[in-house]
């Protein structure tokens, strides 16, 4: 947040090789997520009534409607043409394979916003009580922290890819479990979970050029250092998201965010009709 | 006089003097209604017009080997600093919360960034850029240096100023601003494609190698440029609605043609 800088006795430390700071993040990854957020052990434990299933959607929605964002931030940020190719890709999943359905007429996979949101319909939530959501005040926190990490300095580029790989690690390390358990104990149909499988797939493949990424330009102490911190601090950042959601879970209500309410960098670009 | 010709629009008018470059300084008058979205076009076109009397449009076209050390030269400076393409078509997309034109300017960042990145074979501007300084005797290493490096002062300062627009400017102001490049492309592609045609013929007497490559970064935008130009002017006409945006998309428009105007600002 406003950690103050390294000094030379910090970076006098010579850097790790990739592969050996490939492992560091991955005991990293296992210090903060050794088992799933406490609201995904109740719901893959079978625990959760519908209603918190339905508060679950609604929240978080709001998390991957607002994902084409920071995904996008890093693509902005990242001037090495080859990583941007795989960024924009990526961008392109995060809005919909159909985007592009021109130049890949087998791409007909919407955008992961919608596909949750088709999720949702299966579990009962509307398409209303989606647009209308107050999101809790933490997920709006956690969203509004993630875009502006990602838009401004607080993250280098290279910061960027630590913070999406540690997304891909925590998506394929969790919801193919919480998928499993809307399968097997809580009756959602196959076909009502192709969010999951688009999500997990594309995790999958992202992981892999993550790592050559991380691996080969992580290549100094500072650079490490920094890359580690957005990884744990993108992992917290998810954490977060679903602290309410257990809160519901137990019975409370958590504070929500007012109706309106706008995530500030996005704030300047209203649309206003035109007029009569 | 330029300055008649936006007040008899009858809704911009121009305060007293001109500003310091010479330039008109245009103001929409904000206790009057926004302008229609034709009027606002016009006005636009207004402002290119008056540009081009001093700085005509002239399509590109290569009359003699001598050239080429000029044109190397240019695209040198071009590339020095790295390529801005993304950020500034980057900063116009994220800023829009319009889901649907949002994706179409996504779309169009896969043109800028290249087909490749979804398996598509057009590959991205930057590398077209690279094609064609190829030929005028720049080498990819040269232009790795480059792109590391620092840029040169007025790319520096203009490339800073369009960054700058894009990111922080209303989002139907900053896709607008497109509509002074590709809608200037769009509006002489067939005066572009013949000269392309005719740099082809030359190209081939010199033994100029891997023309196609070569002249392919003009021939993708003298094509291309006429669907995204159509887009920005859609935005426009769309999202740029009230008095004060408005205003702001005409000194925008203004600016962008003051960076480009006589080679390049």
């Amino acid at each position: 947040m406003s950690q103050t800088p390294y000094g030379p006795e910090d970076l006098a430390v010579p850097p790790l090789s990739g592969q050996e700071f490939l492992s560091l993040l991955s005991e990293q990854y296992e210090q903060k997520m050794s088992e799933p957020p406490a609201f995904y052990k109740e719901l893959i434990a079978g625990n959760l009534s519908r209603d918190a299933l339905q508060a679950w959607v609604l929240d978080q929605y709001y998390y991957w409607d607002h994902l084409y964002f920071s995904t996008a931030a890093i693509y902005i940020k990242t001037n090495e043409h080859a990583i941007r190719a795989k960024l924009l890709r990526r961008l392109v999943w995060v809005e919909g394979k159909n985007v592009v359905r021109d130049i890949r007429p087998e791409w007909s996979t919407p955008a992961y916003e919608e596909l949750f949101a088709r999720l949702g319909e299966s579990l009962g939530v509307t398409r209303q009580q989606l647009a209308e959501w107050r999101p809790y005040t933490r997920t709006f926190f956690a969203i509004t922290t993630l875009c502006m990490y990602s838009r401004a300095w607080e993250w280098t580029w290279l910061d960027g890819i630590a913070n999406l790989y540690a997304s891909d690690l925590f998506y394929v390390g969790v919801l193919g479990q919480v998928r499993d358990a809307l399968s097997a104990k809580y009756g959602v149909a196959d076909a009502d979970l192709e969010f999951f499988d688009a999500v997990l797939g594309d995790a999958k493949e992202n992981i892999a050029w993550e790592e050559e990424v991380l691996a080969h330009w992580a290549c100094t102490t500072e650079r490490q250092l920094l890359a580690a911190r957005a990884l744990r601090e993108r992992l917290d950042i998810e954490g977060q998201c679903l602290v309410p959601l257990a809160e519901v879970a137990a019975g409370k209500a958590p504070f929500q965010a007012p109706a309106g309410a706008q995530i500030p960098v996005l704030v300047g670009n209203e649309i206003t009709p035109v007029q009569a | 006089m330029f300055k008649d010709r936006v007040e008899a629009i009858g809704l911009v008018r121009a305060p007293t003097g001109a500003t310091e470059t010479g330039g008109y300084h245009v103001t929409v008058d904000t206790e009057k209604r926004a302008l229609s979205p034709d009027d606002l076009i016009a006005a636009c076109e207004a402002i290119r017009s008056e540009y081009q009397k001093d700085y005509p449009f002239r399509a590109k076209e290569i009359l003699s080997q001598d050239e080429f050390p000029r044109l190397a030269a240019g695209k040198r400076r071009a590339f020095s600093g790295g390529d801005i393409n993304h950020r500034f078509e980057g900063e116009r997309y994220i800023n829009n919360p319009d889901k649907t034109t949002r994706r179409h300017q996504l779309r169009k960042l896969v043109d800028e960034g290249g087909e490749t990145s979804v398996g598509g074979e057009k590959v991205a501007h930057p590398l077209l850029s690279r094609w064609e300084a190829y030929a005028f005797g720049v080498s990819d290493e040269e232009i790795n240096e480059l792109e590391k490096g620092d840029a040169d002062p007025q790319i520096l300062i203009s490339r800073g100023w369009r960054v700058a627009m894009d990111r922080y400017q209303h989002f139907s102001i900053a896709i607008g601003s497109g509509m002074v490049g590709e809608g200037g492309t769009a509006m002489h592609s067939a005066e572009l494609l013949e000269a392309i045609d005719r740099d082809r013929k030359r190209f081939q007497e010199w033994g100029v190698p891997d023309i196609e490559r070569a002249l392919m970064n003009r021939f993708e935008h003298a094509g291309i440029d006429i669907e995204h130009a159509d887009f920005n002017e859609e935005i426009v006409r769309r999202f740029c609605t009230t008095p004060e945006l408005q205003e702001q998309l005409l000194h925008v428009f203004e600016l962008r043609f003051q960076m480009g105007a006589g080679g390049g600002m």
